[in-house]
């Protein structure tokens, strides 16, 4: 019967997604954890500077940033004044109020351009990665198979033994951690967009080992975001190590936190 | 993997996500997840180091730059006295844990030094003292008694790197001076750097200046002055000291603002006790009339991509505030709240409009989103008006007054947030602050 094969063919498919969501996702996450070095994988010319200025003269790096050199125009000339009749005018302040002032780049040495230590394309705008690890993870969270709880602690399938896992007490504790060195971009204008997952491995001794690394990264594009994305950073490097449970070592080796300053903000 | 499209069919989706898979190298265990909701707002802390450089040159430009960073309350300089390592060149990597060491999260180093041609070059670097690693480095030259302005330049770029946000410290601002007794009142334009240096009058005080704004896209700016005891809207090239009309109204004009391209004026015209809203094109001189209410309708002001316009009105018996379109169509009421509205002002940001509020005979400051909803009140006090955002839509300007015979109004700026509210200083009196675009 056609209908059962289509069915068949169906729950196939199916436990296939679910088994391949359930056992590489958490792979996925890992290997991504093993691979990455810098914080930010955004390169910008600062980054690619430094790396340049580091690999060529240690103590007599010149490299810049290229900032688009500008011109100091002179003031647009005066409307004229016509026949009306004019309020009283002082005379114009003493100081020119649009001094003649250029913003320049040190342009690059030729030297600078050899020798990086990671092969970098001179990058003008952002680079498009091949395989976009967010959309995958953004495909990934849309599946069944993870649970959410309340406490917005979850675990996928493949985690640790219901022993092994983290009371909310020692979750709270974690996020208490996390409240003394987190400082939300108050202020900062759509609080929505600016919610960033990361993900880093901590060692027994809960000092990072890998990471940490912004997930979501496909927004690090706009300046906002990728201040609030530092910050958060910043806020994990600075508050390390952690104090956790060693014997529930298994359970967060692996962590994924979600710094969402919406309700701090009232966003 | 151009051949993943959310619009193919899900068997070959799934097919291309399994294929997609199979390129990621081997797993270990799964993440543990947790979201982090609360923080601890405060000031990021900055370590400065005084420039390197001959003479004070050096020392000035960090001073001005520490004294920008902390009073955008987003910063707290980290007190220099505490510094472990002092003299780093600004192209050494410094030693970041001495930094870490003072808690400072930020580092900026640089240096000032005479060029050849006599100009001044300043540098600087912004370090991330946490990651190890650089985040801005830039570079002006300029004429050496340009160095509060590179300190300003310099201050912005820090700014907008930590926090996103365009910068504001390379700003002015025009404003009302005050002088003489509450009931003869001379009033002057005056205009200062955002930080109260370099004050100067731009107006003698013979005919009384009242509501300046500034052109968002020149050194220009509008406001209203009772010249022969006829209130007009002038227009002013803060350069040339050049004035000139802005129409020939048969009528009383007032409260007018630029539009955002700087290219139209909008005012209120009023005749025979009613005020309507009219546009003026400064360069074709032709005007156009939006509203046409037995109301007094006044205050207007352009959202920042010009689409639609705020003002106030009483047309429904008590003031309130109202969005139209740009063109004068659909008109809708957006305030609900106790109380009268008034002087409303789009955010250069265009998230928020910002107000003054007359509830129970007290003035006060308050911002809402474009349509009414999330009114939050920053400030407030016997007498709060004249609400004016900074460039980046991040600060707001205002004026507050006492209530004696002898008090005269002052200067104040108050986050987004409705915290860090601070005295800006004037030499006198001073009402109505209007805020500069970027100078640049």
């Amino acid at each position: 019967m056609p209908v059962s094969s289509n069915l068949l063919a169906s729950i196939f498919l199916h436990v296939s997604l679910a088994l391949l969501v359930g056992l590489w996702s958490p792979m996925l996450n890992d290997a991504r954890l093993n691979d990455q070095s810098l914080p930010i994988e955004i390169i910008t010319i600062d980054q690619f500077t430094k790396l340049v200025e580091e690999a060529t003269m240690p103590d007599e790096a010149d490299a810049r940033q290229e900032a688009p050199a500008f011109e100091r125009t002179t003031a647009p000339s005066a409307v004229q004044p016509d026949t009306m009749p004019l309020p009283d005018a002082a005379p114009p302040p003493d100081k020119a109020p649009t001094p003649e002032l250029t913003q320049e780049a040190v342009p690059e040495e030729p030297r600078f351009r050899v020798a990086s230590p990671v092969p970098l394309a001179r990058p003008q705008v952002k680079p498009k990665p091949l395989l976009d690890i967010g959309r995958v993870q953004a495909l990934l969270n849309k599946t069944p198979d993870q649970e959410v709880s309340d406490s917005g602690v979850s675990k996928s399938e493949a985690g640790p033994s219901a022993a092994e896992r983290l009371t909310l007490n020692e979750v709270d504790a974690f996020r208490a951690q996390m409240r003394r060195c987190w400082s939300p971009p108050a202020g900062a204008k759509q609080a929505e967009n600016l919610i960033v997952q990361v993900r880093l491995s901590l060692t027994p001794g809960g000092a990072i080992s890998a990471g940490p690394v912004v997930v979501n990264r496909a927004l690090l594009g706009d300046p906002f975001f990728r201040a609030a994305a530092e910050s958060v950073l910043r806020a994990i490097r600075r508050c390390q190590p952690f104090t956790m449970p060693t014997e529930k070592y298994a359970s967060w080796r692996n962590i994924e936190l979600t710094f969402d300053p919406r309700k701090m903000l009232g966003g | 993997m151009n051949a993943y499209h959310p619009s193919i069919s899900p068997r070959r989706g799934l097919a291309v996500l399994a294929m997609m898979f199979c390129l990621l190298p081997i797993p270990a265990l799964a993440a543990l997840k947790i979201d982090i909701t609360q923080g601890n707002v405060e000031p990021l802390p900055i370590a400065v180091l005084d420039f390197d450089g001959e003479g004070s040159v050096g020392q000035d430009l960090a001073t001005v730059i520490v004294a920008d960073l902390e009073r955008s309350g987003l910063f707290r300089p980290v007190d220099r006295d505490a510094f472990i390592e002092r003299n780093i060149g600004v192209n050494v990597r410094p030693r970041f844990s001495d930094w870490r060491v003072i808690n400072a999260l930020a580092l900026v180093t640089g240096r000032a030094v005479q060029h050849s041609d006599g100009r001044l070059l300043v540098e600087f670097r912004l370090w991330d003292v946490v990651a190890e690693e650089q985040m801005a480095g830039l570079q002006f030259f300029t004429t050496p008694e340009n160095w509060r302005r590179i300190a300003h330049l310099v201050a912005d770029a820090i700014y907008e790197r930590l926090t996103g946000e365009t910068g504001y410290f390379d700003t002015r601002l025009v404003y009302v001076s005050e002088s003489g007794p509450k009931n003869n009142r001379v009033k002057k334009l005056a205009i200062m750097d955002q930080d109260g240096f370099a004050q100067s009058e731009l107006t003698r005080g013979n005919a009384l200046a009242l509501t300046p704004r500034f052109s968002p896209t020149a050194q220009e700016i509008t406001y209203l002055s009772f010249y022969r005891n006829k209130p007009r809207v002038y227009l002013l090239n803060i350069e040339t000291g050049q004035q000139e009309v802005v129409g020939d109204f048969p009528g009383m004009t007032f409260a007018p603002r630029f539009s955002p391209d700087g290219q139209k004026i909008i005012m209120s015209l009023e005749r025979n006790g009613n005020s309507n809203i009219y546009t003026m094109d400064l360069r074709t001189r032709e005007t156009r009339r939006l509203t046409s209410s037995l109301a007094i309708d006044t205050a207007p002001c352009f959202a920042p991509d010009g689409s639609r316009i705020v003002f106030e009105s009483d047309r429904m018996g008590s003031q309130q505030l109202y969005v139209m379109e740009a063109d004068g169509s659909n008109v809708r009421r957006i305030s609900y709240g106790e109380g009268r509205y008034a002087t409303p002002v789009w955010s250069p940001r265009g998230d928020l409009i910002a107000f003054t509020k007359t509830l129970n005979g007290r003035f006060l400051i308050g911002v809402m989103r474009t349509d009414g909803s999330g009114e939050r009140i920053l400030t407030e006090g016997y007498h709060n008006e004249g609400p004016a955002w900074s460039p980046n839509g991040r600060v707001i300007a205002f004026f507050r007054e006492g209530r004696g015979e002898n008090q005269g109004p002052a200067l104040w700026t108050v986050d987004v947030t409705g915290y860090n509210e601070r005295p800006l200083s004037t030499p006198g009196w001073a009402s109505d602050p209007a805020w500069s675009p970027l100078i640049r």
